[in-house]
């Protein structure tokens, strides 16, 4: 199931990734390679290892054994390389940013020292805001966008930030199915440009469908790969436990049928 | 006094040098202090300014006893403090909320205990716990101009990283921001500003300054740029009113300054709740 493949080739490479918080091990011997310019879904129960995986690549969590590469690099050299789109949660919204202060955010460093932005930083935000199809909604506070547009907004800082790896963590969380479509779409257009994706989310229909490989963490990783061979009823067993048999029907095409896998 | 008439009453103070002062550290302590309280009702930090002004008192005495002015005193004891605070929060795990509270109770009650033990310090304690504009010398107007200079060009030139790491923490840290130097920085201008403070609002009531008019000016205004103005104009205004109620009443600055602050924010409510839509 994995391919093992060259840093060069891959940006992204875990091998024997384990990460402790406390005592308890949250990820176990996690190897995956990823290709430049794929669309990966990570996928898992609560508390599978989704979030520290991705706080590991942005070099926010130690690695206790074993290595991942950024482009070659340990995740705590990569400081600005990979582009985050966070959690609702993570963000204080008592600040009423608009969109263009976000994207703008994309482009502050320690040494930004002009509280309002150039001429330059302006094409930037535009250029950015462009690609995820807001160019139209710059001035609008994000507190009052859709979940779907607010993702693209943060898309369009990481676009600003000039990374190429973008995460994405639980991004269809309280997004409609038409926003969600709005939002793959886009994730599509990022791909194609040679950005790497990768989305923590619950929905294992539309990583079947609209995903290039997906990566299945129950604290280890029960499976890498293209989601149409992967996702088979014992790597979902393996995810969810006894609750796996919610997915019987739910699985690559049985939609709602009974006469199983 | 009772000769005058209309607007004579405005500028008649300022026939006198110490009301000039007094003029210079009202309007420097209302632009400053409403400023950084925009941040701080939106990061919930008003507790940790709270502590800042009482735990400086140990300071303070310090200051009288060996004679030194009480700003020269404070200003390294409010960033030691501004500096402990942010390591407590950053690296205990007792929580934000308790390890200020530890250090805000303990430093005052040191402060008491030494002015207990030196009760021969030359100095009226109700000045310092609810301020007196009206005593500023010529040497407090220096330093509270270079600590008004100090945190407003600072906050200016810094005002992408406050916002990105206010807004989102771990984005900032993410994209490479050094969250922890910025924050501390902060807390740094926090700890200054309320010090500049000290004298015309008090130690008790400088919380009033800092959260009130900001309060306010969130009310009426979306934009956060635009709330940091309004904030500073309605925190001016209230210590200017401190400035003339202290001057014909002989009312205590700190209190004065704090129930023009509250008033301005019930006029604000009742503006808001009479057209029900938020100004942009």
């Amino acid at each position: 199931m994995l391919q093992k493949t060259s840093d060069n080739i891959c940006q992204i490479v875990s091998e024997g990734c384990c990460v402790e918080l406390g005592n308890e091990v949250i990820l176990d011997d996690v190897s995956f390679s990823i290709k430049k310019g794929t669309l990966v879904g990570v996928v898992g129960p609560n508390g599978g290892g989704k979030t520290t995986l991705f706080n590991t690549l942005l070099g926010l969590v130690s690695i206790t054994h074993g290595s991942i590469k950024i482009k070659g690099l340990d995740p705590k050299q990569t400081s600005g390389m990979i582009g985050y789109v966070p959690q609702k949660e993570e963000l204080n919204w008592n600040f009423p940013v608009t969109a263009k202060e976000v994207v703008q955010m994309g482009i502050t460093n320690n040494n930004s020292l002009r509280p309002i932005p150039s001429k330059k930083d302006h094409q930037i935000i535009e250029e950015s805001l462009s690609k995820v199809d807001l160019l139209d909604r710059i001035n609008d506070r994000v507190e009052n966008m859709s979940g779907g547009q607010r993702q693209r907004v943060f898309l369009a800082r990481t676009l600003a930030q000039g990374a190429e790896i973008l995460l994405l963590d639980e991004a269809f969380s309280g997004v409609d199915i038409g926003s969600q479509e709005k939002l793959l779409d886009v994730l599509k257009k990022l791909k194609n440009d040679g950005n790497t994706v990768l989305m923590a989310t619950h929905d294992l229909n539309t990583i079947g469908e609209r995903f290039d490989e997906v990566l299945c963490l129950n604290r280890h990783c029960c499976a890498f790969g293209d989601p149409k061979q992967v996702l088979t009823k014992d790597v979902l067993v393996e995810l969810y436990g006894s609750h796996s048999s919610m997915f019987e029907n739910h699985t690559l095409g049985n939609h709602g049928h009974n006469d199983g896998i | 006094m009772g000769t005058m008439m209309g607007f004579e009453y405005i500028y008649e103070p300022f026939s006198y040098a110490f009301m000039i002062r007094s003029l210079i550290v009202a309007v420097s302590v209302g632009l400053m202090l409403p400023l950084l309280g925009s941040y701080v009702i939106n990061r919930n930090l008003g507790f940790m300014g709270d502590a800042i002004a009482h735990a400086s008192l140990p300071a303070l005495v310090f200051g009288l006893l060996i004679g030194v002015n009480i700003l020269i005193a404070a200003i390294p004891a409010a960033i030691f403090l501004a500096l402990l605070l942010g390591y407590l929060i950053n690296k205990s795990n007792i929580g934000e909320d308790t390890a200020i509270g530890i250090i805000f109770s303990s430093f005052f009650a040191l402060g008491f205990i030494l002015l207990s033990i030196f009760k021969n310090i030359a100095f009226n304690v109700e000045d310092l716990l609810f301020g007196q504009i009206l005593g500023v010398s010529s040497f407090d107007v220096s330093i509270t101009l270079i600590l008004t200079t100090i945190v407003i060009i600072t906050s200016f030139i810094l005002y992408k990283q406050f916002l990105f790491i206010s807004f989102d923490p771990k984005g900032a840290k993410v994209a490479g921001i050094k969250v922890n130097l910025f924050n501390n920085i902060f807390l740094v201008l926090l700890s200054l500003s309320i010090i500049a403070a000290l004298q015309s609002v008090g130690i008790i009531l400088v919380l009033s300054m800092l959260i009130t008019p900001a309060a306010a000016a969130k009310l009426l205004i979306k934009s956060f740029p635009s709330s940091i103005i309004t904030a500073s104009i309605f925190g001016i205004i209230a210590s200017l009113s401190g400035l003339y109620f202290s001057y014909y009443l002989d009312f205590p600055s700190g209190p004065s300054m704090a129930l023009t602050a509250t008033l301005i924010f019930i006029i604000v409510w009742i503006i808001k709740k009479t057209f029900l839509y938020k100004l942009t």
